[in-house]
């Protein structure tokens, strides 16, 4: 799922010890240090944006709420974040993570530089680097390579602990109130985008951190960003796709309500149940059927086939008439099989 | 002055610099104070990374990402023709190997995620032109239908602020206030909030909302900036938590005496100087020049996105000349010795003969509850 990102996150994201114990973050923090030897990296460079933080706060708890973000690890030692804005809103952004040291993003290169001294530069997330920003880092570390180590962290955020387990589960909670509330909005005859709304009501309401709705804009439509106020149509049948964050870890599905649920929904509902009863590890995903890792990230990439240890967004659509239904579930998959977290309709 | 307008502009800009093609890319980021001239030329707000193309003949073409968005592109900008794709970069390339695109101008290149911009930097050439200022020279002025957009941005931010003012209270957390200054912004119509709201007894500077409860003696500050149908409004507003001192209340009357002495200088050819300019001098009479730079303050105001953020910021070092339509927010916002740091701004646009408020009413020291 992709949503349209926000200008400025306000929800509450200030690092809270009793739910992510720093405890938590010290495994992480080996087997990122043990992927930096391994690829001869003195320091690691992670970025992160308002609109994808995952792999940032998955080593620091930093949440970018105002504008991109570089957290810097050495192989020993204390880490360093740098933050957008200005000196004086480096108190707030404090608050956002258990590092001490954080500064103003400021010249990044120049500080990236300064920061991994002569060594090699280790790099996460440096897809989503703004070019301009990127070409300035790699000029500042001539000529020492940027050195990507995407794929070997990327396996390590799949992996989730049983205590992002239970985070994961409140998140799905209020998932489970903000569908719950788009269904009974449409039902009551409302519109998708007031219907979105009271969805994202119902999830703050629930605890979330952060909650988006979309719609559909048609009759049996792909759930978009409902970003104009010509939005407000009654739709019958009505589609949502929505996402929920807790603690910063998401929880997201589809839904379709209808009137008179039709083929479409039938087709959805009996590919996600196929799905749903082989779910263990290494099965693969049936035909109809879509499914995304997901926890620190709203999407931590597509799956084929389900991995012990994961979380997975799990769609089924089917088209009838021009009109698509969706089904889908949030799923947890173990050593013996799976863990339904939440499903919709 | 209508989209077609503003096409019309660049246009005659690339004749001028022999631009045949002109590649505008959008980050997919639409932000009150970052340019994205691709959407400001689109007229839309993509959802991932994509591409608007802009022939010399005046032929038009949207590239957007992902397909299953092109529902949406097409709804929000029928008359304009559509590619709707998986593959931005491939898309654009099959466009240019259809027609010979000539001599290719971009913007919005260096703020692109650097996997895609490595790929369309192949595509594009080495050779491609930036030309990011000249287009953003030429689409200062809002057309209409964003100004329009801006009076309804500016209209929910006053009515979000009259919410806060009735909401707020000792004990509330700021993330709780700010979270449900949105939910109700976007119940009014908004479709985003640029909301930077914080509170204490005695505050440096602005930041993001934190989980602190509010105080008794505390002073927020919110820059609440909603945005209706992608145009960002801005209005600059205080409030005490409890009742309002009369330091407080006297510093803020001179905040407000200088914020309108600026904007008294708003009109056609006066400079973004002058307006910033007569702010400071407002605040160096009443003998607070020291506070009239970094780290007591940021700027004086700021143009108000989505896509072109002219006139930049209002700072007394920007020659910007003012034209008719242009549109910002004048805050004199910035940090006093007696009372901390505080907000007061108003959006304006630049009129035929001066300047129309967008705000009903202006700020004044307000108060929530102890």
């Amino acid at each position: 799922m992709r949503i349209l990102e926000s200008t400025l996150l306000t929800g509450p994201y200030d690092w809270e010890e009793r739910v992510l114990p720093r405890s938590e973050y010290e495994p992480r923090l080996e087997r990122v240090r043990a992927a930096m030897a391994q690829a001869g990296a003195a320091t690691l460079a992670v970025f992160g944006h308002p609109g994808n933080c995952g792999a940032l706060a998955y080593l620091t708890n930093f949440t970018a709420k105002v504008g991109p973000a570089m957290g810097l690890v050495p192989l020993e030692g204390p880490l360093r974040i740098l933050a957008s804005g200005t000196p004086k809103m480096m108190d707030t952004a404090k608050l956002l993570t258990w590092v001490e040291d954080v500064r103003p993003l400021g010249n990044a290169p120049k500080n990236i530089a300064e920061f991994a001294g002569d060594g090699a530069l280790a790099t996460w997330g440096f897809g989503m680097v703004p070019q301009q920003l990127y070409g300035g880092i790699a000029k500042a570390l001539a000529p020492r390579p940027l050195v990507a180590l995407d794929r070997e962290l990327d396996a390590a955020l799949l992996h989730k602990s049983a205590r992002e387990l239970e985070l994961i589960r409140g998140a799905a909670r209020c998932l489970a109130a903000a569908a719950d509330a788009f269904a009974a909005s449409v039902r009551a005859g409302k519109a998708v985008r007031s219907a979105g709304l009271a969805a994202e009501r119902a999830a703050i309401a629930a605890g979330a951190q952060d909650a988006r709705a979309m719609a559909s804009l048609s009759p049996g439509g792909v759930p978009l960003p409902l970003d104009a106020a010509s939005d407000e149509r009654v739709l019958d049948p009505a589609n949502a796709a929505i996402a929920v964050q807790n603690h910063g870890y998401w929880a997201s599905g589809s839904l379709t309500v209808a009137r008179q649920p039709g083929p479409a929904q039938a087709r959805a509902k009996a590919a996600l149940a196929a799905a749903l009863a082989g779910a263990r590890n290494d099965a693969r995903l049936p035909d109809g059927v879509a499914a995304n890792a997901i926890g620190l990230s709203l999407d931590e990439g597509p799956a084929t086939a389900f991995e012990s240890g994961g979380v997975y967004a799990v769609t089924a659509s089917a088209t009838e008439g021009g009109k698509t239904a969706y089904a889908s579930a949030l799923v947890a998959v173990t050593d013996k099989g799976r863990d339904v977290l939440w499903q919709g309709n | 002055m209508n989209r077609a307008d503003r096409i019309e502009r660049v246009l005659r800009r690339m004749a001028a610099e022999k631009i045949d093609t002109l590649i505008a890319l959008s980050n997919a980021k639409h932000h009150l104070a970052r340019i994205n001239l691709a959407a400001h030329l689109m007229g839309y707000r993509a959802l991932a990374e994509s591409a608007f193309v802009l022939r010399a003949d005046g032929t038009q073409r949207l590239i957007i990402a992902p397909a299953y968005d092109g529902e949406r592109a097409a709804l929000r900008r029928p008359e304009v023709p559509l590619t709707a794709t998986d593959d931005l970069a491939a898309s654009l390339a099959e466009l240019l190997r259809q027609r010979a695109p000539g001599r290719i101008g971009t913007t919005g290149l260096g703020a692109l995620p650097h996997d895609l911009a490595v790929r369309l930097l192949d595509i594009v050439g080495k050779d491609a032109v930036p030309f990011d200022d000249a287009v953003n020279e030429v689409t200062a002025p809002k057309t209409d239908e964003e100004l329009a957009n801006a009076r309804k941005a500016v209209a929910i931010a006053e009515q979000a602020h009259e919410h806060m003012l009735a909401v707020g209270r000792a004990g509330m957390r700021e993330c709780d206030l700010a979270v449900e200054m949105n939910l109700y912004a976007k119940e009014l119509g908004a479709n985003d909030n640029f909301l930077m709201l914080s509170a204490g007894p005695h505050q440096l500077g602005v930041g993001a909302s934190s989980n602190r409860p509010l105080q008794l003696g505390d002073v927020i500050i919110a820059e609440s900036t909603p945005a209706f149908d992608g145009q960002f409004g801005q209005i600059c507003r205080s409030a005490a938590v409890g009742p309002v001192s009369n330091v407080l209340a006297d510093k803020y009357a001179l905040l407000v005496r200088a914020m309108t002495a600026g904007i008294e200088k708003v009109r056609p050819g006066a400079t973004v100087a002058d307006v910033a300019g007569a702010i400071d001098a407002v605040m160096t009479e009443a003998g607070y020049e020291k506070y009239n730079h970094p780290p007591y303050l940021n700027r004086r105001g700021h143009g108000m996105g989505t896509g072109s953020i002219a006139p930049g910021d209002i700072d007394v070092s920007n020659p910007t000349i003012l034209e008719e339509d242009m549109a910002f927010v004048v805050h004199p916002n910035q940090y006093l010795p007696e009372t901390g740091y505080l907000l007061c701004g108003e959006p304006v646009r630049v009129t035929a003969t001066g300047y129309e408020a967008l705000s009903k009413k202006w700020a004044e020291m307000d108060s929530v509850r102890g």
